[in-house]
């Protein structure tokens, strides 16, 4: 991975990291959390259906 | 239908994403109580959040796009040969999925945009990702 590239993936994580999504209690989860240890994988899912 | 096959699809290689120390997460873009019944209808065993505001689909480069292509037709023909039918839409239906893999120092370091319902991510990929950062 080139330089550019490097910088741009760190860049989208820090994007995301700041994101809020919820639970499912309806608690807010800030995104960045979930990987902050180990890597997520996250799966987007188009609905739930 | 497609988001069922997925989760299936996932949930049967946890262990092996578990292995290479990642954890699996879905999001979906319904509301909490929406993500309650599939999570139990389906048994999803990882952990599972919603967005309704989609914000975190759109940061995270996932499209919206219209309509049923041929390619989606003959990809919901494999997703039912394979037992998944399609339920109750609980979300925008417009709004397309993906993958990405995050890792807490080199950040998003694979991704898969999904083009239409159904073309998910090659997890093979996904773990060959993992596997190259060690």
């Amino acid at each position: 991975m080139g330089q550019q590239q490097a910088t741009e993936a760190m860049a989208h994580a820090q994007a995301l990291a700041v994101v809020t999504v919820l639970d499912l209690e309806d608690r807010p989860q800030l995104l960045g959390q979930l990987w902050s240890h180990r890597p997520a994988v996250l799966v987007f899912l188009r609905h739930f259906g | 239908m497609f988001c069922r096959e997925q989760a299936a699809r996932v949930s049967a290689r946890q262990q092996e994403f578990a292995a290479l120390g990642a954890d699996v997460v879905a999001i979906g873009n319904g509301t909490p109580a929406m993500a309650r019944d599939f999570a139990a209808q389906f048994g999803i065993d990882f952990p599972l959040y919603t967005d309704p505001s989609r914000e975190s689909f759109r940061v995270a480069g996932m499209r919206r796009a219209f309509g049923l292509g041929l390619g989606t037709i003959a990809l919901g023909r494999r997703a039912m040969a394979a037992g998944h039918r399609q339920g109750l839409t609980a979300g925008d239906p417009w709004q397309q999925g993906g993958v990405l893999v995050v890792h807490p120092r080199r950040g998003v370091i694979w991704a898969h945009i999904d083009a239409a319902a159904g073309d998910h991510a090659e997890l093979d990929a996904v773990l060959e990702a993992l596997r190259a950062v060690g």
